[in-house]
């Protein structure tokens, strides 16, 4: 029973290791792994949807719809920050970062000086299961569902929809996707305010384990870069999915024994393993080997 | 077939960059079911004259009409609408997507409300697949496709989408000889069916094979227009163009 106990335990811990990991990357993957930009504003957004979601929740709201509503206003608000901004740094890789990290102080020191410097916290819904010595919370057993159940959407959203086929055809060339009559200013929108409306909608589902503070993003965005990178561009949301799985393979058993401290120094170490040997990412990985067993040996 | 109403028509197309004039007061009328060469050396502005027919650039003076509706100021993915197809000079098709879903892309993009594939064009584009060997590839990742294959793609994926006319820059550059009479076989059996079709070209042997009426282009003028014979006849066309006294 005791060894059992150790191994859901464990189990546990690199579910959520891995959900947390997917859940900060959630957008990036669209706004950095599809889009390609490095957007140094992902935290902040995250903090929008967290700051949506306690605001939704204090209005009475019950918290699945307050993580809807973040969904929808950090999305709108994406939309309009890729209108104004956003779409003028296109293949501007430098520019694009440094006029994001301008969005990430505007926002969270204007949150700071409009707000304060923080929100009631969300209560943790659900309760914990108990299992001989630990105790296993059911939130975070619904956040790994959800991360999963968010990261198929997202498949099947750029891999089976025409809006996905025409995101692709865009992100690999713009002026030909134009030639066959793609809006691609409208793809553009769409799609950086679909990866705002992601990171948003991450950041709610977060807030419940987190402190709502302005500068609650900044938790979440070296995880996002570190889970996004590792990935890969080849094939963004299986490399995302990859690289989480991988770094909380290493982060779970040396967080269990030596300590969460030293458990993300070891996923700190992974990734600079992984993008050493692996500089195209998981994915390219991936790739080269499905590429290698479906062609016909000779 | 000529002479059934003018498709696409310029007036006096000008575009300078910086002080370099690109393009200067290019008219040209191409009627429905016609195919046009437009040939003309280097710089004599083909590229330019397609990238304004395309809205890739805007001109600084002179119009531009699809079936007698004003363009000019139109982005290129709205004239695609009104039934043009696009096709560029260096090869765009989408490298990390498959066959399958590179002719995907124009299917949705243009069969919106204002355009949808008809049966006549749907038979050109099935004929296309199958005389260009796409048939048997549409699971195959763009990427591994050979050069000519990459350019036959791009052709039918521009069929893909319906279009009324064709606007091809280069159809053949980089083709054998073999592939580009093929290219030209595709291309004549198209126009044969209705399709109109207007080739900017560098390949004099190509044109010799399709044109019905060639335009040549000279330092961004219209300099002579008139059939492949009279234009291969025409003398000061043989000194600026093909190069013979």
């Amino acid at each position: 029973m005791e060894d059992l106990s150790v191994v859901v335990s464990i189990l546990y811990q690199f579910g959520t290791n891995g959900a947390f990991l997917l859940l900060c990357a959630l957008g990036l993957i669209v706004i950095l792994g599809m889009m390609n930009i490095i957007n140094l504003a992902h935290g902040e957004l995250m903090m929008m949807g967290a700051y949506t979601a306690s605001l939704a929740y204090q209005a009475g709201f019950p918290f699945p719809i307050a993580v809807v509503i973040s969904f929808f206003v950090v999305g709108v608000f994406g939309a309009v920050l890729e209108r104004l901004v956003v779409r003028r740094f296109y293949g501007r890789e430098l520019g694009a970062l440094v006029v994001t990290w301008g969005i990430s102080l505007l926002l969270s020191q204007g949150t700071f000086l409009v707000l304060g410097p923080f929100l009631p916290s969300i209560p943790i819904p659900g309760g914990a299961i108990d299992v001989g010595q630990y105790s296993l919370s059911v939130y975070w057993l619904i956040l790994i569902a959800v991360s999963a159940g968010a990261v198929l959407g997202l498949a099947w959203l750029y891999n089976r929809t025409e809006f996905g086929l025409h995101a692709r055809a865009t992100m690999q060339n713009a002026e030909m996707a134009r030639a066959l009559g793609v809006n691609t200013d409208r793809v553009y929108m769409l799609t950086f305010s679909l990866g705002a409306g992601l990171a948003g909608f991450s950041g709610a589902l977060l807030a419940p384990t987190a402190s709502i503070m302005p500068f609650m993003g900044q938790q979440f965005v070296a995880p996002a870069f570190i889970t996004v990178v590792v990935g890969g561009a080849s094939n963004v949301i299986a490399g995302a999915v990859g690289s989480s799985v991988l770094l909380s393979l290493v982060r779970t058993p040396v967080g269990f024994y030596l300590g969460a401290f030293l458990g993300l120094v070891a996923l700190l170490l992974a990734a600079l393993v992984i993008i050493r040997l692996m500089p195209n990412g998981v994915s390219a990985y991936f790739q080269r080997w499905s590429d290698r067993r479906s062609r016909p040996t000779v | 077939m000529n002479g059934a109403g003018t498709y696409l028509a310029t007036r006096d197309l000008a575009k300078r960059f910086g002080g370099i004039v690109a393009t200067e007061q290019v008219s040209l009328d191409i009627a429905e079911g016609e195919l046009r060469c437009i040939i003309g050396p280097n710089g004599a502005g083909k590229s330019t004259l397609f990238a304004l027919l395309c809205g890739i650039h805007r001109p600084d003076s002179g119009r531009i009409f699809i079936k007698e509706q004003d363009v000019t100021s139109l982005p290129s993915f709205r004239r695609v609408r009104l039934g043009v197809g696009l096709t560029f000079q260096t090869n765009r098709a989408f490298h990390d997507l498959n066959v399958r879903q590179n002719l995907e892309v124009p299917m949705g993009a243009t069969g919106s409300a204002t355009h949808s594939r008809s049966a006549r064009s749907e038979d050109r584009y099935r004929y296309a697949l199958s005389v260009f060997g796409l048939d048997g590839l549409r699971e195959t990742p763009a990427r591994e496709l050979p050069h000519h294959q990459l350019q036959w793609l791009e052709i039918a994926m521009v069929l893909s989408g319906g279009p009324d006319i064709l606007l091809l820059d280069e159809p053949t550059a980089g083709m054998s000889p073999e592939e580009t009479t093929q290219t030209a076989r595709v291309l004549q059996h198209l126009n044969d069916d209705g399709l109109t079709i207007v080739v900017v070209e560098h390949d004099i042997a190509f044109v010799r094979q399709v044109a019905q009426r060639v335009t040549v282009l000279h330092q961004g003028s219209v300099f002579a227009e008139g059939s492949i014979d009279e234009i291969t006849a025409h003398d000061d066309v043989r000194r600026i163009y093909l190069g013979q006294a």
